[in-house]
Parts: structure tokens; sequence; C-alpha cells
């Protein structure tokens, strides 16, 4: 508990810190999944570009981009600025890569995967190219040590739905199959063989319904819900008040990977504390 | 010039409802779950398992419902544009106005006056269906030319697009673009009856309006004049056209997202089976659309395909073909 507590109040100010940053390498960041990893490893004063999201609701670290400059993902900005390494998930292209190149901006790629073994290598190869090596490494084992302790826990034995306010379900090979089965549960997606992002399976479900809804991104200010997709159906709605409802925020699923662990642990916990609830109203 | 059967239009008429009945019949035993020939059909009238009963009436019927009503007002208005506008090629997905409604629908949501007022994607979208149907028959009423409707059609569908485009660039998040792309594609899967009763009641005023205008439209063929001198009021036969159109195509939209080409193909269908008279087209065209709707969503049903096949592209991708057909059989007439 006591290291769990020390790497939070690592990870909480780390970032912040402003010492050294002269010698540290310039970066800009051209999506807010990059955005991400910069804001997780770099040094305040070394940030010298994030892009136009990072502020956003659906990003996670949006506190932390409060009053760090913002860029764009053109050739004319970021020469503008200079970096010296520029990060990138899938913002930009070629031609920009290309160009910042023959100008000698190292472009690094964290690549948008679902495994948290990559998202250890996006930590460690982005936190190198930032000269933040030490951290990338304390980050890492961070989210080892916290994965190893989400699996040791006993398994739920109940099935989870994913459900997003557009109607959107996730199958096995997503980031949020893994994330529901890393927080103990059977997926939707494994018991009805879906892969990748179908729609949600509403016949399926009412016939089979599963035990838990992890419901994303109705807590974004664009999420339409009443009007606008399957979420308004009235069997859905039926569904979501008659079964077990975890919310999680959509900043903690908007990025593969970074943050599997904690939408992983704010499941497991919410679940838990509700299962308790349950037991104690039945005794 | 396209040959027709010459059928008589009230068997037609009959033949089609009947048709339309069956395959909905058939069409809800279709799904991904499977209940049962028996259990199903206990299920419509409300006995047996629940589950099975919430599936078949809250699922499976309003997506038959709604597709045959989507499908019967974008063929009465393919009828209605063609009449008034006395052009082959007229079509709401054609000509803009399909385009306009889901520019309305769109505004509605980008700006979140959808959150607070349940009609206002309906209203929003039948404006936009008003407006284009207007500017259409501003620009190409007067010279009735087939080039001079397509190069209007082309000029409200690209400021329709464009508009709609401005608000996907400018989209809150990438979520929220992905919903509007998909939906704009047309579906009727998980629609409900909340759904039928927010477009229905605008549908069916658009449908009474045009369905009375057969009179008036198999007079206009003659021409503007000789209609005139058989007593047509064609101040008020445009308005009801412009008005039905805009009322059904707007209310269907909202309801289903952009569905294109239907009111293009099935008056040409009507023509072939009864006849060339404007005044027999409507009400064949439009149990033809419900018919052709209600198949293609059937088509997107089907377990062949990897992710879900949207209505939108079914249509497009019968209607794009029978475009070209229309084009090449009408040619003549552009230059």
């Amino acid at each position: 508990m006591k290291l769990r507590a020390a790497l939070i109040a690592a990870s909480l100010f780390a970032p912040l810190k402003a010492f050294g940053s002269e010698a540290l390498p310039s970066v800009v960041s051209l999506d807010y999944c990059a955005d991400q990893y910069v804001l997780a490893l770099g040094d305040a004063g070394q940030i010298k570009g994030l892009s136009r999201e990072s502020r956003m609701p659906h990003s996670f670290y949006r506190d932390r981009a409060m009053g760090l400059p913002q860029t764009g993902a053109s050739i004319e900005e970021i020469l503008g600025i200079a970096p010296d390494v520029v990060v990138t998930t899938w913002g930009g292209g070629p031609r920009l890569f290309s160009h910042l190149r023959t100008q000698g901006i190292e472009v690094v790629r964290a690549p948008y995967e679902d495994s948290i073994a990559q998202v250890a290598a996006n930590l460690t190869h982005v936190g190198a190219a930032l000269d933040r090596v030490d951290r990338a490494q304390e980050l890492a084992d961070d989210l080892r040590l916290r994965q190893a302790r989400l699996e040791a826990k006993p398994g739920l034995a109940l099935t989870a739905a994913y459900l997003t306010p557009g109607g959107v379900t996730a199958g096995r090979g997503t980031t949020v199959d893994t994330t529901l089965r890393l927080a103990g549960f059977r997926t939707l997606g494994e018991e009805m063989a879906l892969d990748g992002w179908p729609g949600f399976p509403l016949e399926q479900a009412l016939r089979q319904p599963p035990d838990v809804f992890v419901t994303g991104f109705y807590d974004q200010p664009s999420a339409q819900e009443a009007h606008w997709s399957l979420a308004r159906h009235a069997s859905v709605r039926s569904l979501l008040q008659n079964h077990l409802r975890i919310d999680v925020p959509g900043r903690y699923l908007s990025c593969n990977g970074l943050f599997i662990v904690d939408a992983a642990e704010l499941i497991r916990s919410q679940t838990d504390e509700a299962l308790q609830r349950e037991k104690e109203e039945a005794q | 010039m396209m040959r027709s059967l010459n059928l008589d239009g009230r068997i037609v008429c009959l033949a089609l409802a009947t048709v339309i009945a069956l395959c909905m019949f058939a069409a809800l035993f279709v799904g991904p779950t499977s209940l049962g020939l028996a259990a199903t059909f206990k299920a419509l009238f409300g006995v047996g398992d629940p589950v099975t009963q919430m599936i078949v009436q809250e699922l499976r019927l309003p997506r038959l419902l709604l597709g045959v009503a989507v499908g019967f007002s974008l063929g009465v208005s393919g009828a209605a544009l063609q009449g008034l506008l006395r052009n082959p090629l007229a079509d709401p997905g054609v000509v803009g106005v399909s385009a306009s409604a889901g520019l309305g629908a769109v505004i509605a949501i980008y700006f979140g006056v959808a959150t607070g007022f349940q009609f206002a994607i309906p209203l929003m979208a039948m404006g936009g269906a008003l407006m284009a149907t207007l500017a259409l028959f501003a620009l190409a009423s007067r010279d009735a030319s087939v080039l001079t409707l397509i190069l209007a059609g082309i000029g409200i569908n690209a400021m329709a697009a464009a508009l709609t485009s401005l608000a996907f660039n400018f989209a809150p998040n990438p979520f929220t673009l992905q919903d509007m792309v998909m939906w704009m594609l047309g579906s009727l899967q998980n629609r409900s009856f909340t759904d039928i009763g927010l477009a229905g009641p605008f549908m069916a005023v658009g449908w009474l309006l045009m369905l009375g205008v057969g009179q008036g439209l198999a007079a206009l063929s003659l021409g503007e004049d000789a209609a005139q001198s058989l007593g047509i009021d064609l101040r008020r036969l445009r308005l009801k056209v412009v008005l039905g159109t805009a009322l059904s195509v707007g209310a269907a939209v909202s309801v289903c997202g952009a569905i294109g080409f239907v009111g293009l193909v099935v008056p040409h269908l009507a023509r072939y089976l009864i006849g060339f008279s404007p005044r027999h087209l409507l009400l064949p065209s439009g149990l033809l659309g419900g018919l052709m709707i209600l198949l293609a969503d059937l088509l997107t049903r089907l377990p062949i395909w990897h992710a879900e096949l949207r209505l939108g592209v079914v249509t497009a991708v019968v209607g794009a073909p029978f475009f070209l057909y229309v084009v090449v059989r009408t040619r003549g007439a552009m230059r």
C-alpha cells in the first residue's frame, strides 16, 4: 500500500516539476493519444506543444494539459516551435514525418495497441526520447504491478457488456474487452463471438442479458443518447435499469492501452462495492 | 421509351399490399436470435415468453412498420416530384431533398437542440427538406429539362453536403463524428415505436397531401397552360407536393438517416406495371417504395455480413446503376 501511495504521489508531482527542464529535449505531440504519453512522462518545461484536443473531456490527463501550449499538426506550426522530438500515435502523416526528419527533428511513434506489454514498450520508447527513462520505468513497473494485482483477484463469474451512447459494444480484440477481462469479468464479446466494435446486439442481449453493463462515454457533453441512437431505445433503458451498471468516464477509454489498468481498477472497485451493497441489502 | 404492362392500378395496389403484408409477416421471423415459428407468432399477439414478446413487439415489429412507412414516403415523394417537375430523374435523394433533411437533423444534433426538445430533429429535418424542395422548384420548374433539374439537384446536394461536412469538420470529438457519419448512411436497426410516434404523424400528413394531387399531375403532364385551362390551381398543386415531400421525406430522414434512390426507382417500376398516367402512379409508387425498403432491410439483416450493412448503402447500390440506366434512356431529352 505504501509503495502504491508513493507511486501515485510520484506520478502526480513529477510531470509538474520544472526543475532541470532546460536540459531536457523539447517535445510536441500531434494527437490526444500521444498527448497522454507526453503528459504522463514529460516535464512541464519541456512540453512545447500539445494537440488541440488535449484539454477536451475525453483527454485523460486534461488537468495536466491546462496552461501548457497547444499546436496544430501542420509542418509550419511545428517548424515554428522547432522541438527536438515529435510524438504521434495517429496524428500527422508520412509527408509531415519525412519533412520533420529532414529538419533533424526526431519523430517517435507510440502505436495504438491494446496490450499492456505494448503500452509499457510505448512508455519506454517515448520516455527514452524525452530523456525521462527513470520516469518511464517507474510508470511501466507500476502498470505491470497493478495488472498483476488485478489478475491475482478471484474472477467475478459475471458477464459484462460494454455499451456507448452511440449503441456500440466491444468485441474480442479490443482494449475494452481486455479491460473487462482484467477487471475479472467474462465478456459479451467472448460469449457471443463478437469481434471489433459492432452495434450492440439488442435481441441477443434481451434473450440472454449480461449481468453487468459497463457504459462508457455517457459523461461526454456530446452524448446525445436521448434522440440519437440505440441508447434511447426503451428496451435498452429497461436493460440498463434492471442490471448493475458501471459508468466509466470516456477519458479512461478514449486511447488504446494507456489507461487499461486505471479503467479496470475503477470498474472492479465499483463492481465490488455494488455487489457488497447488494449483499448487505439482501441480509 | 420503356414499355408498360398496363395492368389495372387497383389490382396492382391490392397485390402489392398483399405482398407487403406477407413479407412483413415473414420478416417477423428473421432476426439475430432464433425465436421459433410458434413462439414468434404467439408473441405478436402478446402471448408467451415476455422476452420473446419484447423482441417481436418492440424490436422487429416497429422496424418493419417504420421501414414500410419510410419506403412509402420516399416512393410517393418520388412519383409526385417526377409528376410536378415532369422529369423522370426527380427523386428526393438525387435532387438533394434527403441530403438537406439530413443537414437539418445534423444541425439539430450538433447544436444540442435535440437534447431538450424531442421534436427538434424531425422538425429541423422537415425544415431542411422544405428549403431544398422550394429551391429545387425555383430553379427547375420553369425550364423542365432533365439537365436543369440534374444541375439544380447537384447544386442543392453539394450545398447540403458542404454544410454537413462543416458540421463533421467541427465535430466535438471523433466519437460524435463517427456517430453522425454512421447515422447518415441510413438504418432501421433498433428503431422503436417512439420513432414511429415522432415521425409517423408528419409522414401521414405528407402522404395525404401528395395522394390527393394525382388529377392535377395528370393535367400538368399536358403542360401548364393546358392544366390551367382544365381548372387546375397550379399554385395549390405545387404547394401540396412541396409541403408533402418536405413533411414525409424530412420525417423519414429524421428517424432513419438518408436513404437514397427509392423515390427514383419505384415510380419507373410503377410505370412499367400500370402505365404512364401520373394520376395512377402515386399509390403504387408508395407501396413499391415500402416493399423495396422492406426487402432491402431484410437483406441487411441476413447473417452473412461481417459488419452491419447499412440500409442506405443497399438502396444506393441498387439505385445508382438504375439512375445511370434512366440517364441513358433519357439522354436525348438532355440535349
